[in-house]
């Protein structure tokens, strides 16, 4: 192996390194669940990025073999880290996390829901209404079928 | 056990160095889990842990010169992002397997939806 490519190997070593090491104290420091994931999904992802390449690089300047589960590895984290990191703090503005207070606007506040909104269990019977009713309706969807559901409509409103 | 890296001095110094550094951004993540206000800031400290260790598995497999760590780094990965998809389920609805259909407070209280269009 020659100088230069350790020397390479040695730089991917030290970026996956530092790039954890301010990951994790992103995550202590940051004041809030949404800027966390922040903390989480680029920077200790990306050092696990730069130790996989490193570790390919290692063994393939070695002569031991090309590592293809390695570049697997790669491949499933980009894929699988995002989806993850959206669920969690879906999850996590659904349940009522709170938001920094200095925080300056929630911009889903109109389309999504708090669990404490007073809104919410009036919003989620009508979205189970209207599944429901198209559910029943079944796609085909004139103005008469909706006038004829109209009573049984307005019957499961005053219920709720 | 053979260290590999004894040809390589350079890269062994270096790996050693990572292995402290990563060493204390896991201990910055127990800080994390404990210090965390919400559930779901907790998981996430988890969650890092869990990445972190990958990265202990392969600074390890740097001393042993073989590919047959990455196959521990990949199961690492996926349980990582099941555990994930698991608990952000659990935190929106208290609860892991739920049917759909299932969203009123009248649901949850055990009764099947019924709805009565045949009147």
């Amino acid at each position: 192996m020659s100088m230069i490519s350790e020397l390479f190997i040695c730089l991917f070593l030290i970026l996956g390194g530092i790039f954890c090491l301010s990951g994790s104290v992103g995550l202590f420091r940051f004041p809030d669940i949404y800027c966390k994931l922040q903390a989480l999904s680029k920077p200790v992802t990306l050092g696990i990025f730069c130790l996989i390449i490193a570790y390919i690089l290692f063994l393939f300047y070695t002569e031991i073999t090309v590592s293809f589960k390695g570049i697997l590895a790669i491949i499933f984290l980009l894929m699988s880290v995002p989806i993850g990191t959206h669920m969690i703090v879906k999850a996590a503005y659904r349940s009522g996390a709170p938001l920094w207070e200095k925080s300056l606007m929630d911009e889903l506040a109109d389309m999504e829901f708090h669990v404490h909104d007073d809104s919410f269990q009036t919003k989620m019977s009508l979205y189970s209404l209207e599944d429901d009713i198209r559910r029943q309706l079944s796609g085909k969807l004139p103005e008469e079928l909706l006038e004829e559901n109209m009573e049984v409509f307005k019957e499961m409103l005053t219920k709720k | 056990m053979i260290n590999y890296l004894a040809d390589y001095p350079m890269i062994s110094m270096v790996v050693n160095v990572v292995l402290v550094i990563i060493g204390l951004g896991l201990f910055v993540n127990l800080f994390t889990v404990f210090s965390a206000k919400t559930l779901s800031g907790r998981v996430v400290g988890l969650d890092a842990l869990g990445t972190q260790t990958m990265a202990l598995i392969i600074l390890y497999a740097f001393k042993h010169g073989t590919d047959l760590y990455m196959a521990a780094v990949l199961v690492l990965s996926i349980l990582g992002f099941v555990t994930l998809v698991v608990w952000s389920k659990y935190i929106q609805k208290g609860n892991v397997v739920y049917s759909m259909r299932k969203t009123t407070a009248e649901d949850e209280e055990g009764g099947e939806y019924s709805h009565e269009y045949d009147k």
